[in-house]
C-alpha cells in the first residue's frame, strides 16, 4: 500500500503544471464551477458583506416583519403515525394560522389521528378524499377551503424547526414572489449509512445549493416536503399537477408565468431520509425522471426566446438542468469508458487523483457548510464520512444516468405507483 | 288443633309452598304461586268459604294479637275451616330496614297468613307526596285473593285510597310495594286497612314509568312521570334511591337539550350549503362544479380544457367548503354545533354544560315475598 502511494505521490510530483490541469480539466471545468465554485462565490460574498456591515455598523439582523395570512396544507397517505409530531411541530406557531390535513384515502387511522386533535382546535380542518387520487389532487383539494394569502405544504412525515414558518413568508413581501422554497434537512442523520450521505448530500446540495442558484434566480424546484406559494397566483394556474414531480412543475409553471421563486435557507424543515439503498435508488429515479418529463418535454417552451414570458435566468436553469442532468452525465459515462479503453499503466493514479481532488472539494464544501448551518454539530459529527461521499456521488450519478436514459426511452415514470392507477391512465404522458 | 282432611291437603300445600319459597329466583317463586293459585282454585268449599270472615270480628282480633304482640290470634278466629298464626313479635325490629323477622310460626291458615315483620306503611297523599309514616308490627296476607291487611294504632283513617308499604322481608334490604286500600276499619284507637298490592304500572305510583327519566318535548329536558320534588321527599325517606343515568351537553342558558348538527363554524347556523366540487383525474384539478360545466351542457375542465368529461372515468365528485347563508361565511368545513330550541341559543361543544341525568329505583315487594316471609 505505502508503494502504490509512493508511486502515486512520485506519478503527481512528475506531472507538469499543464499536464495535471489537463487532466483534471474535466472536473475543474465542470464539477468546480458548477458545485464548489458557486459555494466559495457565495461565501465570500456574504463574508465581504458582513464586514463592510461591520465596518459600517449596520444592522441586518432578521426581522420577521411581513405577516401574510397562511393555510399549511399536509397531505398524507397513511402517515397516522407520523402525523401528530408533524401537527405539534406547526400549530400554534404563527398568528392565525390555518391548517388543512388532505387524507388521500389512506387505510389507517390517518383521518381519526387528525380529527382528534382537530376536536380540540378551530385552526384544523381535516379532510378525506373519498379515494385515493395523488399528492397533487390532494394538495388542491385544500385550495378551495382557504382564502389565505399564502399557501405552504408540509409533508406529513415531516416537522418543522423553530420559526420556518415565519422564514418561508419573509421573502414574499417582494410582490414579483410567488413561490418560496423551504430548507429540507434529514432528521434520521445518524440512523446507517444512507442516512448519513444523504444528511451530508441534502446540507450541500439544498442548502447551499440552492442558495447560490437563488442568488442567481435560476431556482427550479421548491421540494414539495417544504414549499410556500402565494394562492392567487397558484389558484389562478390550477395548482399541482399530476406527479411525480408535482413540486418542480408547479414551480415552473410559476417561473413561466413571469413570478420570482427564491429560497429560504433558515426555514427549516425536517424530514425522514430514507435508509435502503433500493428505497434510495427508487427516489432518485423518480427524481431524475421528472427533471426529463418537466425540463426536457413539458416546460420545453421555457427556453424558446419567442414565447411571451420568456426570460434569460429560465433559459439558465434549463440549460443547468439539461447539462447537468444529462448531457453531462453521458459525458462522464463516456470519459469513463474512453479512459477504461485506453487503460495504461497511469489510469488507476489518474482515478486515485480524481478521487482526491473530490474530497479536497468536499472539504472545501464543508467548511461553506460549517459556515451557515445552524447546527454545526451535526455536521461535524458527520464529517468523518466526507472521504467517502466521491463514491456515494458516484453511485447517484449512475442512477441518474439509468434513470434519465430509460426515461427517455420508456416513460416509466407514467407506471410508477406514485400516482393511483385510475388517474395515470387518463393522465397527459409528455 | 284441627284434624279435618282441609286440614291435612292445607298442611301439604304449605309444604311445597315452602319448597318454593326456597327456590332461587323470583320466576321460579312466580311459578310455585300460580301453582297454588291453580290448586287452591279447584279447592272444594270450605277453604274459601272461610275466608268471608266477620270484619269486625277479624280485626279485633287481629288488633289484639298485634297489639298484645304474642296473644294467640287462633284463639280468637272461629270460622271452622280457617286457622289463625300465633307469632311471637321481635320487639326489635325496625320499621323499614331492621333485622330479619325472628319471630317464630306457631300455627299456619288455610288461605291467610300473618307477616311477622316490621313494616311502615307511608300514606301516598293525593299529590304524591308521602304522609306520615305509620309503624306496624305485621300483617296478615290472604293468598288466595290477594288481600293484605295491616293494622296499626292510629285513631282516624288514611285520608288516601293509596299507601306504599316497607318491610324488610329478606333481612338484608327494605322492599316496597304500593298498596290500593280496599276497606279500611276503626276500633279502639286502631286502625286496620285492606288492600291489594298494584301490579299496574299505570296506577302504580311506584312504576318504572314514573321514576325513569324520560325527555320531555315541549321543554326539551328530562322529566318523570311525577314532580321532581315530589320524588325528591319519597328519596329522603329512603323508599326510592337515586342512581346516575346519563351525563348529557345542554344550553349553558337554560339546560335544555340541545340539537346537534353541523353548522357554520362563523355564526353556529346549520342554514348553510356545501359546495360540490370536480375532481379532475388528469390534470389533478379540484374545483366547483359549475366551473366545469358548458353551455351545451357536458363538462369541461376548466384548468386543462379537456371536454366530454365522464364520471368515475374522468372526475369524481368529492364535497366541497360551505357557504352560510346567515353570515356569508365560505371557504371552511362545518363544524359540530350546538342549537337549543327553547332559548335559541347557537353554541359551541365545548361551551356546553355537563349536566347529570338520574333516574330512581326501588325494591320492590310482591305478593309472593310475603307468602313466603310468613312462612
Amino acid at each position: 500500500m505505502d508503494t502504490i502511494l509512493k508511486e502515486w505521490t512520485y506519478w503527481i510530483s512528475s506531472l507538469h503544471l499543464n499536464e495535471l490541469l489537463l487532466i483534471l480539466s474535466p472536473i475543474l471545468l465542470v464539477d468546480g464551477p458548477r458545485y464548489l465554485l458557486g459555494s466559495l462565490l457565495i461565501a465570500l460574498s456574504d463574508g465581504i458583506n458582513q464586514c463592510w456591515d461591520w465596518v459600517t455598523r449596520r444592522d441586518r439582523s432578521p426581522t420577521f416583519s411581513h405577516a401574510p395570512s397562511v393555510c399549511v396544507i399536509i397531505a398524507g397517505l397513511n402517515e397516522a403515525d407520523s402525523l401528530p409530531r408533524t401537527l405539534e411541530s406547526l400549530l400554534g406557531t404563527y398568528p392565525g394560522l390555518q391548517t388543512i390535513v388532505v387524507d388521500d384515502g389512506s387505510t389507517d387511522e390517518m383521518t381519526q389521528v387528525a380529527n382528534d386533535v382537530a376536536v380540540t382546535r378551530n385552526d384544523l380542518s381535516v379532510i378525506t378524499m373519498p379515494t385515493r387520487g395523488g399528492k397533487s389532487s390532494a394538495l388542491n383539494a385544500a385550495l378551495p377551503f382557504t382564502s389565505a394569502d399564502i399557501v405552504i405544504c408540509v409533508d406529513s412525515d415531516s416537522h418543522l424547526a423553530e420559526n420556518a414558518i415565519w422564514e418561508v413568508v419573509q421573502p414574499f413581501a417582494d410582490a414579483s414572489v410567488a413561490a418560496v422554497s423551504g430548507s429540507i434537512q434529514i432528521r434520521n442523520s445518524f440512523t446507517n449509512l444512507v442516512s448519513r450521505f444523504q444528511s451530508l448530500e441534502y446540507m450541500r446540495c439544498i442548502f447551499i445549493g440552492r442558495m447560490f442558484t437563488c442568488r442567481l434566480g435560476t431556482l427550479g424546484i421548491a421540494s414539495g416536503a417544504f414549499a410556500a406559494f402565494r394562492r392567487e397566483v397558484i389558484a389562478q394556474m390550477g395548482a399541482w399537477d399530476v406527479g411525480p414531480g408535482e413540486d418542480a412543475d408547479l414551480v415552473l409553471r410559476i417561473r413561466k408565468a413571469g413570478h420570482n421563486v427564491v429560497f429560504a435557507p433558515y426555514a427549516q424543515c425536517l424530514t425522514n431520509a430514507v435508509t435502503k439503498w433500493s428505497a434510495l435508488t427508487r427516489q432518485r429515479r423518480r427524481w431524475e425522471w421528472a427533471v426529463v418529463t418537466l425540463e426536457m418535454r413539458k416546460h420545453l417552451d421555457l427556453a424558446n426566446p419567442l414565447q411571451k414570458n420568456f426570460r434569460f435566468n429560465n433559459l439558465l436553469m434549463l440549460m443547468d438542468r439539461w447539462a447537468y442532468s444529462v448531457v453531462l452525465q453521458y459525458s462522464f459515462a463516456a470519459y469513463i469508458i474512453w479512459v477504461t479503453w485506453h487503460f495504461h499503466e497511469h489510469t488507476l493514479f489518474q482515478f486515485g487523483l480524481f478521487y482526491a481532488v473530490y474530497v479536497c472539494f468536499e472539504i472545501l464544501q464543508l467548511l461553506v457548510v460549517l459556515l451557515y448551518s445552524m447546527d454545526r454539530r451535526t455536521v461535524l459529527k458527520l464529517a468523518w464520512i466526507m472521504p467517502f461521499m466521491p463514491f456515494y456521488y458516484l453511485y447517484l450519478r449512475l442512477i441518474t444516468l439509468w434513470a434519465v436514459t430509460e426515461e427517455l426511452v420508456d416513460r416509466p415514470s407514467y407506471r410508477d405507483s406514485f400516482v393511483p392507477q385510475h388517474v395515470r391512465q387518463v393522465t397527459w404522458h409528455w | 288443633m284441627p284434624t279435618s282432611p282441609n286440614f291435612k291437603r292445607v298442611a301439604t300445600k304449605r309444604g311445597r309452598g315452602s319448597r318454593a319459597s326456597a327456590l332461587p329466583n323470583n320466576a321460579s317463586r312466580a311459578t310455585a304461586l300460580a301453582n297454588h293459585a291453580q290448586r287452591d282454585s279447584v279447592l272444594p268449599t270450605t277453604a274459601f268459604d272461610a275466608s268471608p270472615l266477620p270484619m269486625t270480628q277479624a280485626l279485633a282480633s287481629g288488633n289484639s294479637d298485634l297489639a298484645s304482640g304474642n296473644s294467640d290470634l287462633a284463639s280468637s278466629v272461629s270460622a271452622p275451616t280457617m286457622s289463625a298464626q300465633v307469632i311471637r313479635q321481635d320487639e326489635s325490629a325496625h320499621p323499614l330496614d331492621g333485622p330479619a323477622p325472628t319471630g317464630r310460626r306457631i300455627n299456619t291458615t288455610i288461605s291467610t297468613q300473618s307477616v311477622r315483620c316490621a313494616m311502615s306503611v307511608i300514606p301516598v297523599r293525593i299529590d304524591q307526596t308521602p304522609g306520615e309514616i305509620c309503624e306496624t308490627p305485621g300483617c296478615t296476607v290472604d293468598r288466595v285473593n290477594g288481600t293484605i291487611s295491616i293494622t296499626m294504632q292510629r285513631d282516624e283513617q288514611l285520608p288516601t285510597r293509596m299507601v306504599v308499604i316497607a318491610a324488610n322481608l329478606n333481612g338484608r334490604f327494605p322492599t316496597f310495594a304500593t298498596l290500593r286500600i280496599a276497606d279500611q276499619y276503626r276500633m279502639d284507637g286502631q286502625l286496620r286497612i285492606e288492600g291489594t298490592i298494584v301490579n299496574e304500572p299505570a296506577d302504580d305510583f311506584l312504576s318504572a314509568q314514573k321514576l325513569s327519566p324520560r325527555i320531555e318535548a315541549q321543554n326539551f329536558s328530562f322529566g318523570y312521570g311525577a314532580p321532581r320534588e315530589v320524588l325528591k321527599q319519597w328519596e329522603s325517606i329512603g323508599v326510592i334511591r337515586r342512581y346516575l343515568v346519563d351525563r348529557i351537553l345542554t344550553c349553558p342558558g337554560c339546560n335544555s337539550i340541545p340539537t346537534w348538527r353541523n353548522a357554520c363554524p362563523g355564526c353556529g347556523s346549520a342554514r348553510f350549503e356545501t359546495r360540490q366540487l370536480i375532481h379532475h383525474f388528469a390534470c389533478a384539478h379540484i374545483g366547483e362544479t359549475h366551473s366545469f360545466e358548458t353551455p351545451e351542457g357536458g363538462l369541461s375542465c376548466p384548468k386543462c380544457r379537456a371536454k366530454h368529461l365522464i364520471v368515475g372515468a374522468d372526475f369524481q365528485y368529492t364535497s366541497g367548503p360551505l357557504e352560510c347563508l346567515d353570515c356569508a361565511e365560505s371557504g371552511c368545513q362545518p363544524v359540530l354545533g350546538c342549537m337549543c330550541h327553547r332559548c335559541m341559543h347557537r353554541f359551541a361543544p365545548s361551551e356546553a354544560t355537563e349536566m347529570e341525568v338520574h333516574g330512581y329505583h326501588f325494591e320492590r315487594m310482591d305478593l309472593l315475598d310475603l307468602v313466603a316471609a310468613s312462612q
